[in-house]
């Protein structure tokens, strides 16, 4: 085998222009579209001619009381179903990574993707019967002396239940893969070290997890934080979000600019909050793990 | 500083006995080896002494304490492993103070006998290196250190010194050695490499499938095997089988066309029985000389320190290690005569 052939399979620019123009189409311009569209008077639509440049819809947004809520209401919202994902996935992944007997892993990890298969909205409605009234869950409780519980179906608590519903298997798979990676003996150096185990989990599984911490926490407050179709569904009358406001936008009102500006500052805000998640890793992973040369 | 008993360990996976019973003591700072063929329940020893094992039944003293039902973490014993088990995300300060900073030793003392233990090891001023860009000895190094800075009672290292090439094993070994010499903490040393256990230890033990086959100090190990077993898995002796004979009050296994000495330890006249021989422990000899025994020799190797000489003694494959000088004057293919001391040939009944 001479290195000249080997040599003519090494990745060269052109290789990587299929992603780039997907990227480029799928992502790039998009965003840039609703940046655009955010300073643009009225709607685009076919034949008419240039609607010209505002500030209008930024004005409007900053002065929106009702948009600030929302926001406020989501990316709470966000915390609270990332906050449950990280403490539910942790002791699965953990048990996945490292009591399971390698040989059943892959059944396991097959339990945590099942509800991938299934249509996103049938997973919504599935959950909507089992928590509505005369639902199996009431019914169940019902039936073991537990009478006189409300439905939670319509309150802020559903639309945290099924996104956590949604979501957990991103954050049990992001975990598991950091968890897999720490050795046996790391944790057992550790004990007899004189850590117990709470100290270990916080010493040394805690900062070895923290790569598939972030981007559990990436895959699980995004989405959330956007989210309109559960809220709307399972939340209620008053359970809509953030992002069901920017839906009206588009699909009710047919405000194009308006709907575009409120987009792009839950992007910004999003953005703002994961760089601060990531120094916060960083700074705790440093303080338990020491400086660096 | 401490004496170390361990009482009648048993221990089984599953259907598997591991341990069936094993028992030893080690002296307040004494350097021990448990030396073994893989599978032969050394590692699980030293795991039950720290407590990551839990023993079937059976105990583990620490200076008369029984400590058999103390969870690891408040044993205060020294482990280090075989791969390290550094933890990749805390820099070398951080891991060898980590078992001070759960003592809740306060922060300066930590820093300063961190920077001893570090000092120790021969890695003074490695406090802010990442570990994982150390090489494989200053991994093990660091990993010394950590265990050692909590100045633990015991020290138990499980073959640390497997994953190092040759020459970094060798410095190691040494260092290891004169270490443990110096701040004489009580050390279990788990090999199975019979140099390594050789050249470190007071005292080995040697473990064959749960129990303990011998048990003493190195030269007594290597020169008197008590097992066929031992006498194959400590560097390799030769086994010559014969009957046992007495001549005129002295005890001889004799076979076609050999006699070889030994010192009576049991059996009757006539018994057949394999005499385990070492082959350095030959030398050449004339013909005529008190116990000659005819050599055919072969071929001969150069190993550099020595040379190995294969050959037959009454029909039976006998190596002989011989220093330069005379080996150099041999050529293959021919016959000489060798003999040996009895005090030098074990002879175990068939």
């Amino acid at each position: 085998m001479g290195k000249k052939k080997r040599s003519s399979f090494k990745p060269v620019s052109l290789w990587t222009t299929p992603s780039v123009i997907m990227l480029l189409c799928l992502t790039v311009i998009p965003l840039l579209m609703l940046l655009v569209f955010s300073f643009m008077n009225r709607n685009i639509f076919a034949g008419q001619p240039w609607p010209g440049w505002t500030m209008k819809n930024i004005t409007r947004m900053m002065g929106s009381a009702t948009f600030w809520r929302l926001m406020g209401k989501s990316l709470f919202t966000a915390f609270k179903v990332t906050m449950i994902c990280i403490i539910a996935a942790y002791p699965a992944s953990w048990a996945i990574a490292k009591i399971v007997k390698p040989h059943n892993r892959s059944i396991f990890m097959m339990v945590v993707i099942l509800p991938f298969f299934t249509s996103q909205l049938l997973l919504i409605y599935s959950m909507m019967n089992l928590i509505k009234t005369g639902g199996v869950l009431l019914t169940i409780l019902d039936a073991i002396g537990i009478h006189g519980v409300n439905t939670w179906l319509y309150t802020n608590k559903a639309t945290v239940l099924v996104l956590t519903y949604e979501y957990l298997p991103y954050m049990i798979l992001c975990l598991y893969s950091s968890l897999e990676g720490i050795g046996d003996n790391l944790v057992q150096a550790s004990l007899i070290l004189g850590a117990s185990k709470a100290k270990t989990f916080i010493n040394i599984v805690f900062p070895m997890s923290v790569p598939g911490l972030l981007s559990g926490i990436l895959l699980v407050f995004v989405p959330v934080a956007g989210s309109f179709m559960e809220p709307g569904l399972v939340g209620g009358a008053n359970g809509s979000m953030v992002g069901g406001m920017i839906d009206t936008q588009y699909s009710g009102s047919l405000n194009m600019g308006y709907g575009a500006a409120l987009s792009c500052m839950l992007l910004i805000i999003l953005s703002i909050i994961m760089v601060l998640v990531r120094l916060s890793a960083n700074r705790a992973q440093k303080a338990i793990g020491g400086d660096v040369e | 500083m401490a004496e170390l008993a361990v009482n009648e360990l048993r221990k089984s996976f599953g259907d598997k006995e591991v341990l069936k019973g094993v028992s030893f003591n080690v002296k307040s700072g004494n350097f021990l080896s448990l030396l073994g063929p893989s599978g032969c329940g050394k590692s699980t020893i030293l795991r039950i002494i720290c407590g990551l094992e839990t023993a079937d039944s059976g105990e583990v003293l620490v200076d008369g304490r029984d400590v058999t039902k103390i969870r690891p973490e408040k044993r205060g014993s020294g482990l280090v492993f075989q791969n390290y088990a550094l933890v990749p995300s805390m820099n070398v300060e951080k891991n060898v103070g980590y078992g001070l900073k759960m003592r809740k030793v306060p922060q300066e003392e930590i820093t300063q006998r961190v920077a001893e233990a570090l000092e120790q090891v021969k890695l003074g001023g490695y406090q802010n290196r990442k570990v994982t860009q150390l090489s494989g000895g200053e991994q093990q190094r660091v990993a010394l250190a950590r265990a050692l800075v909590t100045k633990p009672d015991i020290l138990l290292l499980d073959e640390p010194l497997s994953a190092l090439d040759r020459k970094v094993r060798a410095e190691m070994q040494y260092e290891i050695r004169s270490l443990q010499r110096k701040i004489g903490t009580t050390t279990v040393f788990v090999t199975h490499d019979q140099e390594e256990a050789l050249t470190m230890s007071d005292q080995i033990i040697l473990l064959y499938k749960g129990e303990i086959e011998q048990m003493g100090d190195p030269y007594t190990i290597y020169s008197q095997p008590a097992t066929v077993f031992a006498s194959d898995f400590l560097g390799k002796a030769n086994l010559i089988s014969g009957k046992l004979t007495n001549e005129g009050g002295k005890w001889y296994v004799a076979g076609d066309g050999f006699r070889i000495p030994v010192n009576y330890v049991g059996g009757q006249e006539g018994d057949e029985v394999k005499a385990a021989v070492r082959g350095e422990y030959f030398e050449f000899c004339s013909a005529d000389d008190e116990g000659a025994n005819p050599y055919h020799l072969t071929t001969r190797i150069f190993t550099g320190l020595a040379w190995r000489l294969v050959g037959t003694m009454g029909g039976q494959a006998l190596d002989i290690s011989a220093l330069g000088n005379h080996a150099n004057t041999l050529s293959d293919d021919s016959d000489v005569y060798v003999r040996i001391r009895p005090e030098n040939v074990v002879y175990y009944n068939n």
